[in-house]
């Protein structure tokens, strides 16, 4: 047998693959993002959904070919970190994207403990960060902060069509507040308490309770016969779960909730011991809905992630639109490595993506969210509009 | 006869009596100190920004351990409160800074200070009785109570969220500390002081002391060691350089949070000391490596490498209680002797 | 009426407290080791009725299978682990921290961060006398003095129970008079450990479960180990219901949002102050 003519024809396909390799390679440059979240621990309930959004909208730009700018066509990569959870590793994540200089963005962290911590970090750099922890909207606006953005309502924001719309629905009159120990709950008492009012609301009485609180009858018994017939608490699922089941077991205490963050949840777990129950869907309603868009989203998220959506699945439009508007931003600037332009550019855009995202030119989010309802053991939502 | 006649001959020996292993051994801990020179420039001289973070937070860690190693090591105390003194220092430095308006440098002997009113106030009445569990466990409740009170005093502390520290110590010796690499040498400082506690306590009297009421405190008394003047001595001491690792921490991460001083960060650190052994000036520092820096670079999920620890911890409990770096210098012990 | 209430649940969230707390003891008082790992057993007994009632079975068998198998694996650990630590005790503390590491860091990784609830054979709430009364808080409270007083009854009654308690006198003497000291050791496991896992079964009916759950109640437990007495069984219960009580009342009526540090004040203080507890017979030497 002679092998050379074969030797030689594989000599000269390798050089031909070769050569197509690089010729592809000066055509088809990348685009890294980078992205931290809490992929493990507690706080993974909201983190992996949002990054599971964020990898499905770089698919999707992938797929329909791409970024192009000034002509070259880049495809996106993401590098991801995992904060799991604690602060520290929340920046040593953020550190390793950011000793790439080829990372541009960063996306990521919905909680407040990593989040600050990663904040802090990627501040120091010129970086852009897309971010969702609520004490983010405190660094916007400020020296260090020029270049991150919140792609979630604050408080006031949200509160001001919470608010009235969860009074009608549940036709309260007299509510009491019950949040968790932190100076997160302050805040929100110090929006929601004159909003409440201002529509009509008594509100009597106010009270904290240890984060970690699993006995809620020693607080929850400061709320009986006080003639209430509402009570506004949160932050989480796990704590609103719990407080709405042993509310019920004790009797005695206000059958309508107005739960500020979250999901729907813990109230269709309960639903026939509750009479009324608000709540606040920062991204959109995934399960009730007759949007088409969401609709078509949600089949899309099912096929990519091949699973089927959670209570938690809303969570991941936290980022995705913003993908799309960062990719937008790069081709409209005409740059991939142009951080502040960048930035600005997409803080200035209003946005029709599955949800309608707009900014102020502090980076704070004012899109349209909706609000759940369970009334009479039925689920639904109503869209509220950005202010 | 007196005891200085028998030791005469003993002392009078000539030197060629010592062997060449001899002379190996004693070199081992110069050895171990060039060794921990280059460690401790790696980062200062070729770093990327990483490789200089990581190199802090080793720093500290080993800095934390090296500490914990006083009490722990050389007296023989549980002391479950350690974790408790780091977040302290951290919070106070920090409230002192930010609040009160100190300068940094003003601030970690405050802290300190604080520390070790706070540890001889719960030493003293827990280390008066003979065994571990009173210290073990009034130390315990003290770490949780502190944790409590960083988590539900938010008007000091901000509360259960934490607390954001934007201020970089000032110069000190005209080294600049504010940069990546200054907090680097910051750790590394804080390391190398409470190293250098160490060997002096190792070599005093007051060390051999409290290796003394390790082994067996009644005797100890009876051999008129102060037993619990040095066990409270040791307690306070150890607690002071945690607060002032602590006060390192708080520029360094940016944050603190109230979980610094939870009993589980105790733990882990009661587990990496016995895992590089507990007693042994290099113990800390080796078992500070193994469980810090190799996983870190190689990115284990943390949950398995807890796990991991877990075990090793019980394993080196039953089979080990000396720790790699103690089974080390026994086999070198026994090396020098000659045997096998 | 609220004070009843209040004071009721007090009782009830002390009993619970007094389960864990008896295993703790006993250990302790037979065996001089403290034991931090028995938390886990709490969390692991909280899991196995969760998984034994999604699984259809119902409450009362997750009851009894919570206790076995938390009696086993107490049994386990015993062999494994502390046999070979009796003659060090800070050995054995050392090795139930280890032991914490693995068992915690297991079921978070197996089970996930995400809180599980199980639904209580009696939910909801009663009215009797004028008080609403939550109905599982009430059987949680007869559940717990009912295994309170078998553990009592055990320990008066039998023989394993006599040896056990000669046994925390004097443990040479024990031996002396025949008492087959490894033999006891592991039924002093045993028993404390199926106490626990009850207790965690209880602990599940009513709050979420979570891996890191057990830190709670553990502290709780060598609260009322110390309180009590060392190695004192009924010491343990009595301080039980003074601190649930104590804790019921000041979340109620002072800060809801210091809860868990009464508690531990008290510990301090009595550590302080009152070292041998309110019926303890194990003083310790002072040096």
């Amino acid at each position: 047998m002679d092998l050379r003519p074969n030797l030689s024809a594989a000599r000269v396909a390798a050089v031909a693959l070769g050569g197509l390799m690089l010729a592809t390679s000066c055509l088809a440059q990348t685009i890294k993002l980078g992205m931290v979240n809490s992929l493990t621990g507690p706080h993974a309930s909201f983190d992996l959904p949002a990054s599971e959004g964020v990898l499905m909208a770089v698919d999707e730009i992938n797929k329909r070919g791409g970024v192009t700018v000034k002509g070259k066509k880049y495809t996106l990569t993401v590098d991801s970190e995992d904060a799991q959870s604690k602060p520290e590793f929340a920046v040593s994540g953020a550190q390793r994207l950011l000793r790439d200089d080829d990372i541009k963005v960063i996306f990521g962290i919905m909680t407040r403990g990593p989040g600050m911590a990663a904040a802090t970090a990627i501040g120091k750099s010129d970086v852009l960060y897309i971010g969702a922890f609520t004490l983010l909207d405190t660094l916007l606006g400020k020296p260090g902060g020029e270049l991150m953005i919140r792609t979630l309502n604050n408080d006031a924001t949200v509160a001001k069509s919470f608010v009235p719309t969860s009074v009608t629905e549940l036709g309260v009159k007299k509510v009491g507040i019950m949040l968790p120990n932190e100076d997160v709950s302050r805040s929100i008492v110090a929006v929601y308490k004159p909003l409440l009012e201002a529509n009509g609301v008594q509100v009597p009485i106010v009270e904290y309770f240890q984060p970690d609180t699993q006995d809620f009858a020693p607080v929850l018994r400061k709320f009986q016969n006080q003639g209430l017939d509402g009570m506004l608490t949160g932050t989480n699922d796990a704590l609103v779960e719990a407080i709405l089941r042993q509310a019920t077991e004790l009797g005695g205490l206000p059958r309508k909730f107005m739960y500020r963050g979250g999901s729907g949840a813990p109230a269709i777990k309960y639903s026939k011991a509750v009479d009324g129950f608000t709540w606040q869907i920062l991204t959109r309603d995934i399960d009730n809905t007759s949007d088409p868009k969401v609709k078509a989203w949600v089949e899309r998220y099912k096929a990519f992630t091949k699973k089927d959506v959670s209570p938690n699945s809303y969570w991941a439009l936290t980022f995705y639109d913003s993908v799309f508007m960062v990719a937008k931003a790069m081709e409209e600037v005409g740059s991939i490595t142009d951080v502040k332009a960048i930035g600005a550019k997409v803080k200035s855009t209003k946005y029709e993506g599955v949800r309608t995202m707009r900014f102020d030119k502090d980076g704070h989010a004012q899109s349209d969210i909706d609000l759940g309802i369970l009334k009479n053991g039925k689920v639904s939502s109503v869209r509220a509009a950005a202010s | 006869m007196s005891v200085d006649a028998r030791a005469a001959p003993v002392l009078t020996m000539s030197p060629e009596r010592v062997t060449m292993r001899e002379r190996i051994v004693a070199g081992v801990p110069w050895a171990g100190w060039i060794v921990l020179a280059i460690l401790l420039a790696i980062p200062a001289l070729g770093g990327g920004r990483y490789l200089v973070y990581l190199g802090t937070l080793i720093a500290l860690q080993a800095a934390l351990a090296t500490s914990l190693n006083i009490v722990m090591g050389y007296a023989g105390q549980f002391a479950m409160s350690h974790s408790a003194f780091y977040g302290i220092g951290a919070y106070a430095s920090a409230i002192l800074v930010t609040s009160v308006g100190l300068p940094f440098w003003g601030a970690v002997p405050i802290a300190m200070a604080c520390a070790g009113v706070l540890a001889a106030v719960i030493g003293y009445p827990a280390l008066r009785y003979t065994g571990g569990v009173h210290l073990a466990l009034i130390t315990f409740a003290f770490g949780e109570l502190a944790r409590l009170v960083a988590a539900n005093w938010d008007m000091l502390t901000g509360g259960p969220m934490g607390m954001r520290v934007m201020y970089t110590p000032g110069s000190l010796f005209g080294l600049e500390l504010g940069s990546a690499k200054g907090l680097y040498a910051l750790a590394a400082g804080m390391l190398l002081v409470c190293l250098l506690v160490t060997e002096v306590i190792q070599r005093s009297r007051f060390g051999r002391g409290l290796v003394a009421v390790r082994e067996d405190e009644t005797l100890a008394a009876f051999l008129g060691v102060n037993v619990v003047g040095y066990k409270v001595a040791a307690y306070v001491i150890s607690s002071m350089l945690a607060a002032m690792v602590g006060c390192a921490y708080a520029p360094i991460m940016n944050f603190i949070s109230p979980d610094l001083l939870s009993a589980h960060e105790t733990i882990s650190l009661i587990g990496v000391l016995i895992l590089g052994g507990i007693g042994t000036i290099a113990g800390p520092i080796i078992g500070t490596l193994l469980f810090f820096g190799i996983p870190e670079m190689l990115r284990v999920a943390r949950l398995y490498r807890l796990v991991v620890l877990g075990v090793v911890i019980v394993l080196v409990a039953l089979f080990m209680p000396k720790g790699i770096a103690g089974v080390l210098r026994d086999r070198v012990e026994r090396w020098k002797r000659g045997l096998r | 009426m609220d004070l009843i209430q209040t004071l009721l649940d007090g009782l009830m969230v002390g009993g619970l407290y007094a389960t864990v707390a008896i295993g703790v003891t006993l250990v302790f008082g037979i065996m001089g080791i403290l034991n931090f790992a028995h938390g886990q057993m709490v969390m692991l007994g909280a899991y196995t009725a969760f998984f034994v009632v999604s699984a259809g079975l119902g409450f009362w068998p997750a009851l009894l299978i919570g206790m076995v198998a938390m009696g086993a694996l107490g049994l386990v650990l015993e062999r494994v682990v502390f046999r070979h630590t009796l003659g060090d005790h800070m050995q054995g503390l050392t090795a139930s921290l280890g032991v914490i590491m693995v068992v915690e860091n297991l079921a978070a990784a197996a089970f996930t961060h995400d809180p599980r609830t199980f639904e209580p054979p009696l939910p909801g709430s009663f009215q009797i006398v004028g008080l609403t009364l939550s109905s599982q808080r009430m059987l949680v409270l007869v559940l717990v003095v009912v295994l309170v007083v078998a553990c009592h009854l055990f320990l008066q009654k039998t023989r394993i129970g006599k040896a056990i308690r000669a046994m925390g006198q004097n443990r040479t003497g024990a031996a002396l008079v025949g008492i087959q000291t490894t033999q006891v050791t592991a039924v002093v496991f045993v028993l404390g450990s199926a106490m626990a896992g009850a207790a965690g079964v209880l602990y599940g009916s009513l709050f979420a479960i979570t891996p890191y759950m057990a830190a709670a109640p553990l502290m709780k437990g060598f609260i009322l180990t110390v309180l009590g007495g060392l190695g004192s069984v009924p010491g343990a219960v009595l301080a039980g219901f003074l601190l649930g009580v104590a804790e019921s009342l000041g979340s109620r009526y002072l800060s809801a949002s210091f809860r868990d540090g009464y508690g531990f004040m008290l510990l301090i203080i009595a550590l302080l102050y009152f070292r041998r507890g309110l019926f303890g017979h194990r003083g310790k030497v002072r040096v």
